[in-house]
């Protein structure tokens, strides 16, 4: 009964983020309106039928620019969530499997980075290197590093002592053959998971960044940028902040979702019964 | 027990009637005694010594208060105030000043002589030392001539002496006040009463002005920090007065109760531009540039058409050197700029990035619109948010930047203060202008003590700037002030000061 329970909520989160996939997508192919195109006539006009989600104080169309904007959160969320996985997944297989004077100088160096939010870890890369696009994915990719590397570590420690680890040793199995052929798929489903929520981190936190300035820079659209540009306009004009906030919520709930009712899902509740 | 109930019930009843009908007559009290409640943005500084004030909004409500030898108007004509006329020798270095007669300071006593000399003085520290303003250093002596006049003597000529005199910083203090700090005494139509940190200042009429004397009798500064909320206070009557709202506050104003008064930020505004930058070095870009930008279009969006258009380093409010023929040196014409364009080797166009401080959203969205025009003329615009630190010490101090969008202010009423900055050689120099004729009508204007030859030269400099596109001058952005229709009589000054002297009560039948 639980187990079909878990997976409802896998499905229905998988629904909604394959929606705000296909319409971000389809901004690629096409958008009503030109997202960065400005027209004085339709500055902060109201939903429409011509322009269906209204028009900000630029008068850009606001559907164009959601599936503009869309597209861009998911794309840093994406590749920032690609490098920190693949990173941390390295680094802390290596550690979880080899210990050592290594582990615990590297492990000293995560639990320090571990100490500051990701956020302001990011905040500092950004500061150091500046703001754009392309720095803003690497600023949240090394944000994400040291949560995956402890976790991965934690799992390829307790998998290292395992009889089938043991037994490609004896069979003379290279140390990284051990380590991503025999060890990683096991460890895949809690990999999976931390991807989700790390998604989710990810998302959150460009929308933060672009609201305070220093993520997208304008005209480029991404969430939160639309977000922050709106603010002003939240009692005279609120549908500039209502179709961003909503194609977040649902993003957001989808990863969310979906991170619960799948991969992990069962294998901590396996576990908790043990 | 019911009976204890029905009691309980009788006396809330007879308690809500009453607080109604007497916040009814506390409204009506009110608006039949004069007073008025302004809404400011900060608190005011520790210290009341108009010698030593820094915040802009500390002195911008403390104008009401002290008065210096000199005042500026509302036009920015400089009328006498404490001394009722002055002598300037030959030589530009001694003037002599006449004090006003019955100029009396709000402890009742008169101004005298030896009362100015002391302010002298003291703000411009002739014991040694270094005085607030740069300027006072230029004062070598003040000294209190046979005929009661005060007379101060210079190093060195200052055509401006006169407007610095005008400032706050030079206000005239009793001299037997033995604590300026905390206790605010001055000449001016208000006195100040008190203050309550983080809450309200309390100013009152002084019916022994020597001037025109104030209208209103009690003036509370409301203290209002959180920038979200002053629609709401203004719409709920809280506060009946608040400059410098954003055009998003005004869309939320309650208009049947408001009139918003227009003014002018008095700032120059522009796309500036790093003259010493490939391809800005080029006169023909940085013109093209000026044709492709619309600047109407730009009002439209940033202040919903409200502003000034300007074209060159100088507000309108600043009328005797201000050249308005200057804003339509470059009409928006997309087909010249191309040709310019194509003329410098660009027709191709080509890709620069425009800095700008996140934390000025009028800036942010000024640069966004000219990036999306300058499209037309295939120039690429990026726009690379930084935050005002960053912005001040890469962009402004090291000159480390392409363009940037920001508005340029001047810290006095001088035209020097507009202008000096694009002199080829002046430390804030931060476009990197060097013009070598521009320098010598600079200096011209400078040497000069006559007025109108004064002017002349300055016009000659704006025209410089205008002409060399040393950068895509845009506006004077628009200040915004609502006042509750209560009152009137509110007028904007071209400096950054709420004169709330000239605001009465209109008289309105009905209510």
């Amino acid at each position: 009964m639980k187990k079909t329970n878990t997976n409802k909520n896998f499905i229905i989160g998988l629904c909604m983020v394959s929606a705000v996939i296909v319409f971000a997508l389809a901004g690629l192919v096409f958008t009503p309106f030109d997202p960065e195109e400005m027209d004085t006539a339709s500055k902060l006009a109201a939903p429409s039928l011509k322009h269906l989600f209204g028009c900000d104080n630029f008068g850009r169309d606001i559907l164009s620019r959601v599936q503009q904007g869309t597209r861009m959160t998911m794309l840093i969320g994406l590749s920032s969530t690609a490098i920190g996985a693949v990173i941390g997944t390295v680094l802390g297989a290596v550690m979880g499997y080899f210990g050592g004077l290594l582990d615990e100088f590297l492990m000293r160096i995560i639990d320090v980075l571990f100490a500051i939010p990701s956020i302001l870890l990011a905040l500092i890369f950004i500061s150091l290197f500046g703001t754009g696009t392309f720095n803003v994915i690497l600023a949240l990719g090394f944000a994400i590093v040291p949560s995956f590397a402890k976790m991965v570590r934690t799992e390829f420690m307790k998998q290292r002592e395992m009889d089938y680890v043991q037994a490609a040793r004896l069979m003379g199995a290279g140390k990284a053959r051990i380590l991503f052929v025999h060890i990683l798929p096991n460890v895949l489903p809690t990999l999976l998971n931390c991807i989700l929520i790390s998604l989710n981190n990810a998302v959150l936190a460009e929308a933060g960044m672009s609201f305070l300035g220093i993520g997208v820079q304008p005209p480029q659209a991404s969430l939160g940028r639309m977000l922050s540009e709106a603010q002003g306009y939240l009692q005279t004009a609120p549908f500039c902040t209502i179709f961003p906030g909503i194609v977040m919520i649902i993003m957001l709930l989808g990863f969310g979702l979906m991170s619960e009712g799948g991969g992990m899902g069962h294998a901590f509740r396996r576990k908790s019964k043990d | 027990m019911k009976k204890r109930r029905l009691l309980a019930s009788l006396l809330l009843m007879i308690l809500l009637a009453s607080t109604v009908a007497l916040s009814g007559c506390s409204g009506d009290k009110e608006n039949s005694s004069s007073s008025i409640t302004i809404g400011i943005p900060q608190d005011i500084e520790d210290s009341l010594d108009p010698h030593d004030m820094l915040a802009a909004g500390t002195k911008e409500i403390f104008f009401n208060v002290y008065e210096g030898l000199y005042k500026a108007d509302s036009d920015g004509n400089l009328v006498p105030a404490v001394a009722s006329d002055v002598e300037i020798a030959e030589d530009g270095l001694t003037y002599t000043f006449t004090v006003r007669e019955g100029v009396k300071f709000h402890n009742g006593n008169l101004v005298t002589a030896e009362d100015v000399k002391y302010s002298v003085e003291k703000f411009a520290d002739i014991e040694g030392g270094a005085p607030s303003v740069a300027a006072f250093s230029n004062i070598e002596s003040v000294e209190v001539t046979e005929d009661g006049k005060v007379a101060i003597k210079l190093a060195q000529p200052d055509s401006d002496f006169l407007t610095m005199l005008s400032t706050i910083e030079a206000a005239v203090i009793p001299a037997d006040n033995a604590d300026p700090d905390s206790n605010a005494i001055g000449t001016g139509p208000y006195k100040y009463v008190s203050r309550s940190p983080l809450e309200n200042v309390k100013m009152e009429r002084f019916d022994e002005y020597w001037g025109e004397a104030a209208h209103i009798e009690k003036v509370t500064f409301k203290i209002c920090s959180n920038a979200d909320t002053i629609a709401m206070e203004l719409n709920g009557g809280s506060i009946d007065m608040f400059s410098r709202l954003t055009t998003a506050q005004m869309a939320e104003l309650d208009m049947e109760k408001y009139n918003v008064l227009e003014g002018n930020m008095n700032l120059v505004q522009a796309l500036y531009l790093n003259n010493d930058f490939e391809p800005f070095s080029d006169i023909r870009v940085r013109q093209a540039l000026c044709y492709a930008v619309n600047r109407q279009e730009v009002l439209d969006f940033v202040s919903d058409g409200n502003g000034t258009i300007i074209g060159t380093s100088m507000i309108p409010a600043f009328g005797k050197y201000y050249d308005e023929s200057l804003a339509e040196l470059y009409p928006y014409d997309v087909n010249k700029a191309k040709e310019l364009l194509a003329e410098a080797g660009y027709e191709d166009g080509f890709t620069f990035t425009i800095t700008v401080p996140s934390n000025y959203q009028q800036h942010v969205d000024t640069a966004q619109v000219i990036a999306e025009q300058l499209k037309d003329i295939n120039v690429t615009a990026e726009i690379q948010l930084v935050d005002w630190n960053t912005w001040l010490s890469e962009t402004y101090t090291n000159r480390n930047y392409e363009a940037t969008v920001i508005g340029v202010d001047a810290p006095q009423l001088t035209a020097t203060a507009f202008l000096d900055r694009f002199v080829s050689t002046a430390g804030d120099n931060f476009v990197n202008y060097a013009n070598a004729d521009y320098d010598v009508a600079f200096a011209n204007a400078m040497a000069t003590t006559d007025e109108a030859q004064k002017v002349v030269y300055f016009k000659e400099c704006e025209t410089y700037l205008a002409e060399d596109a040393a950068n895509v001058y845009i506006q004077d952005l628009p200040e915004f002030t609502a006042l509750n229709k209560k009152y009137a009589g509110y007028e904007f000054y071209p400096m950054y000061v709420m004169d709330v002297s000239k605001i009465y009560i209109v008289e309105t039948s009905g209510e």
